[in-house]
């Protein structure tokens, strides 16, 4: 079974911005008017979420902030009940299963959605935060998505106790080899 | 318009008269990712000669030179990498320059006077090299920049040039796999 939904105008949204885009107008005493969503730019996105819809802009920005420099094309993860609702001709969309996860993701969230597009990074951002997150919290976040064979895949364990092993982790000396060859983390002035 | 790290390397490797192809992330037009390393190709029997040139380059810093690939930071452009890959490593049961020539012949495109690999070729040689799980991922930021998942065709056409269809069939298995996940919204092209 899956949860799909619909984007419909509620009672409090009297006038909504442009980024909510009618696709199926229906009259008085009909059922109410569909819409898709259409993000483009960051304040799209902005605009979205202040309505409460549940997607979230992961920048090269957050991820630098953190200490790992990367350059990337922004990645819209958007909740998977939306798929198919929300397009964009600026960002690739992945989704997300838990829409509370993208209420207001924090470090363990948005690992989390690295961790569905860019393993290494992931590991490598676990590992320069090492006390910064709560693995707890990981743990959970990792579990909700199903990611816990990817997870394996780059020995999260290593930073989330008591993570299930699904599948075959890359070899030990790979990941070493990766860490070596990583961006340095950039330095505070 | 060429990205000032591709600017950069092809100086160097102009003035050093070395024939190369882009290979690397750079040669993929549409990934999401931006990435500032340049991976050139260059074939077998111009791989220590060249080397032994560009450690002389003042332009650039040597790294390291491991199974067929040599790292070089550039000074030009903040040390971003130039890798310099060995073709012989990609030529399978066929004589090492062969690879090398495919590449020239068939599976790249000039642009600005520079050669770029094409993206099944690109990833041909992802997938060839021993740390192939690292590059996973890069083919499926590659989809969801927009590369059509059909190029994996072509990769096994190549492998299958080549020779090297058994070294890379389990490997072509679990970057399928994964492009087959749900969570990942883009076209999967017909295969």
């Amino acid at each position: 079974m899956k949860m799909v939904s619909e984007l419909v105008r509620s009672g409090e949204a009297n006038r909504l911005p442009r980024v909510f885009v009618p696709v199926d107008v229906r009259h008085r005493g009909r059922p109410p008017t569909l819409y898709r969503l259409r993000a483009d730019t960051e304040s799209d996105v902005e605009a979205a979420r202040r309505y409460g819809l549940p997607l979230f802009l992961l920048t090269p920005e957050w991820v630098t902030a953190h200490g790992y420099p990367e350059h990337f094309r922004p990645l819209l993860f958007v909740w998977e009940g939306l798929a198919g609702k929300v397009s964009s001709s600026a960002y690739s969309r992945v989704h997300v299963r838990d829409r509370d996860a993208l209420r207001s993701p924090g470090f363990e969230e948005v690992l989390t959605f690295l961790l569905k597009v860019d393993m290494l990074a992931a590991r490598e951002l676990a590992r320069r935060n090492v006390g910064k997150f709560d693995p707890n919290e990981l743990y959970r976040r990792v579990r909700n998505e199903g990611m816990e064979e990817r997870a394996t895949k780059v020995r999260l364990q290593e930073f989330v106790p008591g993570l299930p092993t699904v599948g075959e982790p890359f070899p030990k000396a790979d990941l070493d080899w990766a860490e070596r060859n990583a961006p340095a983390t950039p330095e505070v002035r | 318009m060429t990205e000032p790290e591709v600017e950069a390397a092809d100086t160097i490797l102009r003035r050093h008269e070395v024939q190369y192809v882009v290979v690397g992330g750079q040669a993929i037009g549409k990934t999401i990712r931006a990435t500032g390393d340049v991976d050139v190709m260059v074939t077998a029997t111009d791989y220590a000669d060249t080397i032994a040139a560009l450690q002389s380059d003042e332009d650039l810093e040597f790294q390291w030179e491991d199974q067929g690939v040599a790292r070089f930071a550039m000074r030009l452009v903040g040390g971003e990498f130039l890798d310099v890959l060995n073709s012989s490593k990609f030529t399978g049961s066929r004589e090492g320059g062969k690879f090398f020539i495919f590449l020239l012949e068939e599976e790249s495109t000039k642009r600005d006077g520079i050669r770029y690999a094409t993206a099944a070729a690109v990833w041909y040689t992802r997938l060839m090299i021993p740390r192939w799980r690292h590059y996973s991922d890069k083919i499926l930021q590659d989809l969801l920049g927009g590369v059509g998942a059909g190029r994996m065709r072509r990769v096994v056409e190549i492998a299958q040039r080549f020779g090297t269809a058994e070294t890379l069939r389990k490997r072509v298995a679990y970057v399928r796999a994964e492009m087959r996940r749900p969570d990942l919204e883009y076209v999967l092209e017909r295969e």
